[in-house]
């Protein structure tokens, strides 16, 4: 009789608990809506629950976004919200001056108060925290979307885009430094010169964009071992990781390596003259229409290549190569692939003017467990993912489908519906990525087109990615990548001047007629750059380098 | 008449007399106060420490810091003032008074309804933004494949394609002709409006006096025009500092750069760009106060030549 | 009104028309070219002259209208621009006759006052500050109101009255009128002419705006108006394009066509009316039969 009561009890307890729980579900749905309005960039998006995912967390946490797409600068217009108090509720803060101002100004919480509920949010972000106190005499107001990002899941090379169908011709050869490259070029505009009635082009660049001159005539430094792109690239200054510390990056034997490539490239005239007025736009068209023989840097052929196909010339297809400088080569030097662990480009924090910043803190910690982050970036299960026999994750068919649809994908789907929920690509406890597209083999698998799949396995390689996870190794940003100079200091002004300075005499260091021109025309540009004081700019990024990395270590020794 | 009598009450009693003059003042009086002179003194931000977030008069005075700094500078600005200046100046010289022959060539031409035609579409231009120029531009005068560049290399007449984009020996021809053929259709309706003010009696009075065509032209349609030439002159002459920044940004690049870029783009870079909104407040008083010098200047020359002024 | 032909006269003649006919091509081709392109396929138009459109297809227009918040904002463009010019007229006009008496007290200092306005401006952030203030961010009379003063404007307007007798203004005074009758009994019937064109600047800056949407609306989707819909529809695109496999297959449209239609969406209407204020401004027959 005892034990049978004892069952029954226990069997009752169980029921109440699970109908307890599932009470509680149904608590979360009924809770007041929360919406809040987030600025974003032009989307045709117009509300989050509009989408499955964003219904999703509706339900379960009530929250609500309304996009109000913005399409001019948002860093003025984020400058013009603090100036006038407009700022949101949850505001985005886009790269390291408009954080600054914003830390400084005070309207950030601080989410220390909230460590007891942002258990999992300390546990992924905790190699980023002590960064993000850095930039905020040691408090925690800030977070950043889309870091961290480990290792194979976002190796962002963009070096060389080819035509495929050049490349066969000649063999697949390997192509790796600038000589490989230009005899190539020289070669291939020699044995094509025209496509479709068209004069074929050698290397085109945007350098008409806002970021061309400053980003892509001096990238050849970043080929090596020594530099990734950081992000205070635009102060004049770099970090070289063999020396840990600052140094200039006018000066820099590489990047005068690199203009040297550039130079040689527009004296055997591969260089498409119409470089210095296009926009990406006008490349991208080279690029559909198979003239850009290759193209430096902007190797984005999503569209070029289904244009191509579509018009019947799939073998003229993309693929992307490398390229290194021949002193790198020489050297035997090693790729560093950036990973970044900070990204100020995409930081957010919650303001004073939040009506519940606890549930907004729920919601952030949620989507730093696995099954929010699985969630929000996979989408549902069963509806966009199931678990095979083996546990494995495994898109459906619908979410398959919708891979190389992006409108379904953000509008109907609704992926990363919440524009201020962390997205890292970190191994979850099953194993896999939060975004199984994170993987390579998938992301090859379905991102690549046939043809492209075709070549990769001509030149022996196993993916998209292969030779720079083979001659590569993964670098992190680190505390280098954090270091900022104060806007207002005169040491800004100096790196703005330097910047203006070497954007201006890139052009003509490029188009130098002979290799005497060049060495001369940079000694005079060298002098020139001298006489602005730039030691003073590393000298200032070297002492706050050593100043927070001295801070660092006493807050480790704790 | 009033006698200019004790200086108080015969103002009250002008005052009185015109109030009617006055209150049709009034509402722009009110709305220029309102919307132009009350943020004025937000020129505070030039003489503080002002950065953004805080209140606008919480900055800690800095006196005429951020001017020095402007003088300081003023040697690497010359060659944008030089551009500037040449480009509008360049503008204003030639193409204001482009737009008033045209005005009159509309008015001769003895088929009526082409001349509507033409005069209607000349004001297309107006509405093609500087974008869609630049990129009309390309299509017809870029180095490998523009269409013109291309029609010109097969007649033989140039062996390479001009560079007109990225070359800075076009920057300023190309500038002024290309304002010239955005706004000339707009300035001609202004000076159309006024030539439609002429009395016809005028005209036909001077038939009788034996007139010729041209001399119809010279001394009745001219000196109506003249009056809204000059004012249009001075007018433009205060801006001759200043530059459409969309223009601008679209058509600098790294090859042209010497003879392209003007001052607006330096104040957006080193200013706003870097949130160094005092910085950029400083830049702007100074270009004011350059701005009005100048057309108190003009003003005056223009009174004396021609007794039109606008104040 | 019979003109005596005569040999200089005739060639004159021919030169205008050619002379007109340059200007009618230089004129019209970009505005062709903008048209053409906006309804060719990228394909099959590049590096072309587009005298005739090639490929042709409606789907850069169709991406433009699938936003169904544009109907709204074309009419609440509609409804700026035809209220914003009108009250410009008004209260620009007024100042403007006012402001041609020589003898107003204080005029030369009113003169300066309103003109010089536009030679300065306060900053992008203390004019942000005082619209907020003033309650008009999210509103839609922050399209009206900043406008109804326009120095520019206002100087067309007050120098076409300075050419004005003063023999018409004192039949009205002697009649026992004030000053504001004879502005709106004569004079501003008289002002035919500028005030056409006056309205005409105006309504195609309303119709045109944008800048003000974006700095004190842009929170506000009920109060876009036409062209920041049509820029944000852009700017969507452009921002999609690096993975916009669906629409590039068909490849009948990119950004560039895009933006073209939006010239022309945007140029049409007012094509539309300029032609009805053209005539205001091209006569010269008012003022006789005013008289009379």
């Amino acid at each position: 009789m005892k034990k049978l009561v004892t069952i029954v009890l226990v069997l009752l307890m169980i029921c109440s608990s699970c109908a307890f729980s599932a009470l509680a579900e149904q608590g979360d749905a009924d809770r007041e809506l929360y919406t809040l309005r987030i600025v974003v960039s032009p989307t045709e998006r117009v509300k989050s629950d509009d989408s499955e995912i964003g219904a999703y967390i509706r339900d379960k946490f009530g929250i609500v976004i309304e996009y109000a797409p913005y399409s001019g600068n948002m860093q003025e217009l984020e400058s013009l919200q603090l100036a006038s108090g407009d700022y949101g509720e949850v505001q985005h803060m886009e790269y390291s001056k408009i954080v600054q101002e914003y830390t400084r100004a005070g309207v950030l919480i601080d989410l220390d108060q909230y460590a007891d509920q942002l258990g999992d949010f300390f546990r992924v972000f905790s190699d980023a925290i002590p960064y993000w106190r850095l930039a905020a005499d040691g408090k925690l107001v800030r977070w950043d979307v889309s870091v961290p990002l480990k290792g194979e899941t976002d190796i962002e090379v963009n070096d060389m885009a080819v035509r495929s169908d050049i490349l066969e011709y000649y063999g697949w050869p390997t192509l790796v430094t600038e000589d490989d490259w230009v005899d190539f070029l020289k070669q291939a505009m020699i044995d094509f010169p025209e496509t479709d009635g068209m004069p074929t082009l050698g290397l085109c660049v945007p350098f008409a964009e806002s970021w061309g001159m400053t980003t892509m005539p001096t990238m050849l430094y970043e080929k090596g071992e020594n530099f990734v792109e950081l992000n205070n690239a635009d102060s004049g200054v770099l970090f070289d990781m063999s020396k840990d510390e600052f140094v200039d990056e006018f000066l820099e034997p590489s990047v005068k390596d690199s203009f040297a490539f550039f130079n040689r490239l527009y004296r055997e005239g591969i260089l498409d003259m119409e470089s210095f007025t296009d926009t990406w736009p006008a490349v991208e068209e080279k690029m559909s229409n198979a003239s850009a023989i290759s193209v430096f840097y902007t190797a984005w052929f999503g569209t070029a290549n289904q244009t191509l196909v579509n018009a019947g010339k799939e073998n003229m297809c993309y693929v992307k190569l490398p390229i290194m400088s021949n002193n790198q080569f020489a050297a035997g030097q090693k790729r560093a692939i950036r990973v970044e662990d900070t990204r100020a480009f995409n930081a957010w924090g919650i303001t004073d003017k939040c009506r519940y910043p606890e549930r907004i803190v729920e919601f952030i910690n949620w989507a730093c467990t696995d099954e929010g982050q699985i969630t929000l970036r996979s989408g549902i299960e069963g509806v966009h993912w199931t678990r095979d026999d083996e546990g494995k994750r495994v898109f459906t068919e619908v979410r398959l489908n919708a891979i190389n649809d992006s409108d379904y994908l953000s509008r109907v789907i609704g992926a990363n519906p919440v524009p201020f929920a962390p997205s890292f690509n970190l191994l979850l406890g099953d194993g896999q990525y939060p975004d199984l597209m994170s993987h390579t083999a998938l992301a090859d698998e379905y991102g690549l087109n046939a043809r492209q799949k075709e070549a990769y396995a001509a030149m022996g390689w196993k993916s998209s990615t292969e030779w720079w996870v083979d001659h590569g190794y993964f670098a992190s940003t680190g505390l280098p990548g954090a270091i900022m100079l104060d806007s207002a200091s005169e040491f800004a002004d100096t790196a703005a001047k330097m910047l203006e300075f070497r954007v201006k005499t890139s052009a003509s260091l490029i188009m130098a007629e002979t290799e005497e021109d060049f060495e001369r025309i940079y000694e005079a540009a060298v002098a020139e750059h001298l006489k602005m004081n730039p030691q003073s700019v590393v000298d200032e990024f070297n002492r706050l380098y050593q100043e927070q990395r001295a801070l660092f270590e006493s807050a480790n020794a704790d | 008449m009033l006698r200019q009598g004790k200086s108080a009450s015969g103002l009250r009693l002008t005052i009185y007399k015109q109030r009617h003059l006055l209150y049709m003042l009034a509402p722009a009086f009110l709305l220029t106060l309102l919307f132009c002179y009350s943020p004025l003194l937000g020129w505070y931000i030039a003489f503080s420490d002002y950065r953004v977030g805080d209140s606008i008069f919480a900055g800690r005075f800095t006196g005429f810091a951020q001017f020095q700094k402007l003088f300081a500078e003023s040697k690497d600005i010359l060659y944008l003032v030089r551009n500037t200046l040449i480009m509008n100046l360049g503008t204003i010289v030639i193409n204001l008074p482009f737009a008033g022959i045209l005005a009159i060539l509309f008015k001769e031409l003895p088929w009526k309804r082409g001349a509507k035609i033409v005069q209607s579409v000349s004001f297309f231009p107006y509405f093609i933004s500087w974008v869609i120029t630049y990129s009309l531009l390309l299509s017809l005068f870029s180095v490998n494949s523009g269409a013109i560049n291309m029609f010109l290399i097969r007649i033989g007449a140039i062996k390479r394609g001009i560079n007109l984009l990225g070359s800075p020996a076009y920057s300023w021809g190309m500038m002024i002709a290309l304002d010239a053929w955005k706004y000339t259709g707009y300035n001609c309706v202004i000076f159309l409006s006024t030539l439609s003010g002429i009395p016809l009696e005028q005209y036909e009075a001077s038939e009788l006096d034996g007139a010729n065509r041209f001399q119809k032209v010279l001394y009745i349609t001219v000196p109506y025009l003249l009056p809204t030439l000059c004012v249009l002159l001075i007018m433009n002459s205060g801006w001759v500092l200043s530059s459409n920044l969309e223009q601008y940004f679209i058509f600098t690049n790294s090859t042209n750069w010497e003879t392209m870029e003007v001052l607006d783009m330096y104040i957006y870079k080193f200013g706003l760009k870097m949130l160094k909104f005092p910085y950029a407040t400083a830049v702007g008083i100074v270009k004011s106060i350059i701005s009005l010098l100048m057309i108190c200047a003009v003003n005056a020359t223009v009174k004396k030549l021609n007794d039109t002024s606008i104040f | 009104m019979k003109r005596k032909l005569t040999i200089s006269g005739v060639i004159f003649d021919c030169f205008n028309t050619l002379f007109m006919f340059a200007i009618f091509v230089i004129m019209v081709y970009p505005f062709l070219y903008v048209f053409n392109s906006s309804i060719s396929s990228p394909g099959t138009s590049r590096g072309s002259l587009l005298l005739i459109p090639s490929g042709i297809t409606f789907d850069s227009y169709k991406i433009l209208f699938k936003d169904a918040t544009i109907l709204r904002a074309a009419l609440l463009s509609i409804a700026r621009s035809v209220i914003g010019p009108f009250g410009m007229l008004l209260v620009s006009g007024m100042a403007g006759y006012s402001l041609s008496k020589r003898n107003l007290i204080f005029g030369r200092f009113f003169r300066l006052f309103i003109f010089f306005t536009m030679y300065f401006s306060a900053g992008i952030i203390p004019v942000y500050l005082l619209i907020q203030g003033l309650g008009l961010t999210g509103s839609f009379w922050v399209y009206i109101l900043p406008m109804l003063v326009s120095p520019f404007n206002l100087v067309l307007i007050k120098t076409y009255i300075e050419g004005i007798p003063e023999s018409l203004s004192e039949a009205v005074l002697i009649d026992g009128g004030t000053e504001i009758d004879v502005y709106f009994r004569c004079i501003i019937h008289v002002c035919l002419p500028v005030n056409a064109a006056v309205l005409l600047f105006s309504a195609i800056n309303h119709w045109n705006s944008f800048i003000d949407t974006q700095l004190y609306n842009y929170a506000n989707p009920e109060l876009y108006t036409l062209q920041y819909v049509l820029y944000n529809t852009l700017a969507t695109k452009l921002t999609q394009s690096l993975e916009q496999a669906k629409t590039a297959a068909k490849n009948t449209t990119n950004t560039q066509s895009i933006k073209m239609a939006i010239s022309v969406i945007t140029i049409l209407p007012i094509m539309c009316v300029y032609p009805i204020l053209q005539r205001y401004f091209v006569s010269g027959l008012m003022i006789g039969s005013i008289k009379a």
